[in-house]
């Protein structure tokens, strides 16, 4: 047995700030029964009072009702215990109750899963303020604090809510089971321990709609997904030429390999672009052209060699070809006429002689002037002599104006004999005048002057043809000289000529025969009237001759022509032998 | 950031809803500083020294006092709880200042515990201006002269012996949180009233 062990206060705590509480524990009891009592006093104040209650709290404790309670003062609060043996006293504790408040926790704690337009979850929390706390009047401001864990978590996740009495809760799982809390504390004193624990489930009919809003994504893609496969492989040919443009092939012409193998040149060539060349026909038709006119001209050449080459080679067998290549129509036609000649003309040894002459004798080429002089005298004594046949072969020779009468016959055969006849005569007054040429020297040099012109024409072939023209002119006169002297002989030819071209008649003929007649009697008698029966022929000539149309202008020429003539014939016959030269010489001139 | 006001007598005017809230958001800060301070000084001046019995002395305010919950003393008009705190307030205009002035020859004294103080009076003397408003905007600029308690602590504070300034220091603190409280709680009352007790 012992006093009792010194008591101690535990803690004293208002829940509403108009009461409050204190507790002790107290100390060892000595072995014998204890009593203990609370005894407080007042700031300011010297009396000390016991406590008012001690059965409200329970043991070990005092309760002040708001009738003992003075907020705003300061309690020394001490404890005694008390047994037979003795007494002890604790320390004393100062408590100022606006800092020892600690209410009772909310209220009407409530849990509610809701959903937003968005069909997202959240839990809805909400509560009231303790009871007991007058919390309306504005003398408490609490604050509060929720609480919440799923059912298999361990830790507890808090949220601060401030004045709020309700607070929404995010991101919660579907299918868990969740725990809610709440405690509140005024604005100067102690938190207030957690409230009841509430519980709910987070259901799973969300989830199932997520589901489906996600299965009817994963369709609808689905869905549109084969849709572009299909259209793909029905649009791929395209969609291949859109993305892959096909690649412009070459625009220059090659070579092509078909063509190569095929062995085409044509082709070959036209895919080159040698279209410009002409075909191969043309070509050929080209070549052959080419070749007729080196052919043509060939031709042309060879006549042209053929009659120089004879006029210097071998004489007797050149000119044999000569006569037969280019000339040998000519003398197949005048063979044919010589032919109807030869009952009338001599055999053709004659004519033989005649050619050998002409080439031994170039230079004979140069007396045709002085050929007419000397032939007049001859042509009368070829008249005296014709009356005579038995002649010896010397007179044969002198008989050469009979060779020319047989060259007219032959013009008078046909028009290509015509030049043949004039070519004959121009050679046949070359012998004439190679026979008087050592007489006079005086006519050989006026013969040499005209002969180099000759050559100059004889060399052009087409010259050559009008050579004979040139030549008939002069013939024309010298047949006249040849008339003038012969008289009938010299009128014979020309007359025969133009009237068997013209007029093929007989009448004509008796009219030469006339003439001639006419001539042994002027030649005889008188030569006037043989200068008569010129100038009419002559005129019945130019007459015939000249073309209907153009017949008065060459008429007139003509006219004057003869006009001089005719003034030349009387000169001659007045002065006889002097004059006719000089006549000749201003003719030429 | 100072909301926008409208200026009636010199003075500037937020809405009476504005301004009450204000303040008694500025009153729970001074009451939350003031017990900071007092638990600070508590812990390293008074434990060793045994101070409370001694400093167990009135509050110079003492005589101004809050009706008590459920007392028909609450149905006063908010009109006599602005001015309980106004009184209030007053009182510690003075004594805040030479506690300001006076702690820093405390030995020892923590930083912490001189801006606390400091804080507590500057915060004090705009919660005091911003009830004059409300006052005058209840009752249409008609302000009567307000009488409060006076302090006399001033020769304590000032006195050479260590253990008696400390005894004053210790219960100007301890007055000075209660008071804080008394204004907050008298704040709220007339906001509660006020506004239909939506925010309470």
């Amino acid at each position: 047995q012992s006093p009792p062990g010194k008591p101690e206060i535990h803690k004293c705590r208002s829940p509403d700030k108009e009461t409050f509480t204190c507790w002790w524990n107290p100390g060892s009891d000595g072995g014998l029964p204890t009593n203990y009592s609370l005894t407080y006093s007042k700031e300011g104040e010297k009396n000390t009072y016991e406590c008012p209650d001690y059965k409200t709290s329970g043991p070990n404790s005092c309760f002040f009702s708001k009738q003992y309670t003075s907020i705003w003062k300061i309690y020394i609060i001490t404890v005694n215990a008390t047994n037979e043996m003795g007494s002890s006293t604790s320390d004393p504790l100062y408590v100022d109750v606006t800092y020892i408040v600690e209410p009772e926790p909310p209220r009407n704690l409530t849990l509610e899963v809701k959903q937003l337009k968005d069909k997202k979850t959240y839990l809805w929390v909400k509560w009231l303020p303790p009871t007991i706390t007058d919390v309306k009047t504005g003398w408490f401001t609490m604050e509060y604090e929720i609480r919440l864990k799923s059912e298999e978590a361990d830790e507890w996740e808090i949220h601060f809510t401030g004045h709020q009495t309700q607070f929404k809760v995010f991101d919660l799982y579907p299918g868990q089971k969740y725990l809610v809390q709440t405690r509140c504390k005024p604005d100067h004193g102690y938190w207030s321990r957690w409230g009841q624990e509430k519980s709910i489930e987070i259901p799973n009919d969300f989830t199932l709609k997520d589901t489906t809003v996600w299965i009817i994504v994963a369709v609808l893609s689905a869905v549109i997904c084969l849709i572009m496969v299909w259209a793909v492989a029905l649009k791929g040919y395209s969609m291949m030429t859109c993305i892959f443009p096909p690649v412009p092939g070459p625009k220059i012409k090659g070579f092509d390999t078909h063509l190569l193998e095929k062995g085409k040149s044509e082709e070959l060539l036209s895919a080159l672009g040698c279209q410009d060349f002409p075909p191969t026909s043309d070509c050929e038709d080209l070549l052959v052209e080419f070749l007729e006119v080196d052919d043509n001209e060939d031709e042309r050449l060879m006549p042209s060699h053929s009659k120089e080459y004879p006029g210097q080679g071998v004489k007797p067998t050149h000119l044999d070809p000569d006569s037969d290549s280019g000339h040998g129509s000519y003398d197949s036609h005048s063979l044919l006429s010589e032919k109807c000649e030869e009952p009338q003309a001599y055999p053709p040894a004659f004519h033989i002689p005649e050619i050998t002459e002409k080439p031994e004798n170039p230079e004979a080429n140069i007396p045709p002037t002085p050929n007419p002089q000397n032939n007049t005298p001859n042509c009368h004594t070829d008249t005296s002599k014709s009356t005579t046949w038995p002649l010896p072969p010397g007179q044969h020779t002198r008989r050469s104006p009979y060779h020319s009468i047989a060259d007219v016959c032959k013009l008078a055969g046909s028009p290509g004999d015509t030049l043949d006849s004039f070519l004959d005569k121009a050679e046949e007054n070359v012998l004439k005048l190679s026979e008087d040429a050592g007489e006079e020297e005086v006519a050989v040099q006026e013969g040499a002057k005209s002969f180099p012109s000759d050559k100059q024409n004889t060399s052009w072939p087409p010259l050559q043809e009008k050579g004979p023209i040139v030549y008939a002119k002069p013939p024309d006169y010298v047949e006249i000289h040849k008339v003038n002297k012969d008289g009938v002989l010299s009128l014979l030819p020309k007359q025969r000529e133009n009237h068997q071209t013209e007029n093929p008649g007989v009448p004509e003929t008796s009219k030469e025969y006339a003439k001639v007649s006419g001539v042994t009697d002027n030649n005889i008698l008188v030569l006037v009237p043989d200068s008569r029966a010129q100038n009419t022929a002559l005129l019945e000539e130019s007459a015939k001759k000249v073309p209907p149309s153009l017949e008065q202008n060459q008429s007139e020429k003509d006219l004057a022509s003869f006009t001089a003539t005719s003034s030349n014939c009387r000169l001659q016959l007045g002065r006889l032998d002097y004059l006719d030269p000089t006549c000749f010489m201003h003719s030429f001139h | 950031v100072l909301p926008i006001c409208s200026v009636r007598n010199g003075r500037c005017f937020g809405s009476f809803e504005e301004l009450l809230e204000r303040a008694v958001s500025l009153s729970e800060e001074i009451s939350k500083k003031a017990f900071e301070l007092f638990t600070a000084f508590d812990s390293q001046y008074a434990q060793s020294h045994q101070l409370i019995v001694k400093s167990l002395k009135k509050c110079h305010t003492s005589s101004l006092d809050l009706p008590k919950p459920g007392s028909q003393a609450m149905q006063t008009h908010p009109v006599t709880l602005l001015k309980l705190a106004s009184k209030l307030l007053r009182a510690w205009q003075v004594p805040l200042n030479h506690l300001v002035n006076n702690l820093p020859s405390l030995k020892n004294v923590s930083p912490s515990i001189l801006s606390k103080a400091k804080e507590i009076e500057e915060k004090s003397n705009g919660l005091l201006e911003g009830v004059k408003s409300i006052l005058i905007q209840m009752q249409n600029g008609d302000t009567e002269d307000e009488n409060y308690p006076g302090w006399s602590g001033l020769a304590s504070l000032k006195s050479e012996t260590e253990d008696i300034r400390l005894f004053a220091y210790y219960n100007m603190i301890r007055c000075e949180g209660r008071d804080t409280q008394k204004v907050e709680t008298a704040l709220k009352m007339v906001k509660c009233k006020i506004s239909n007790e939506n925010n309470c």
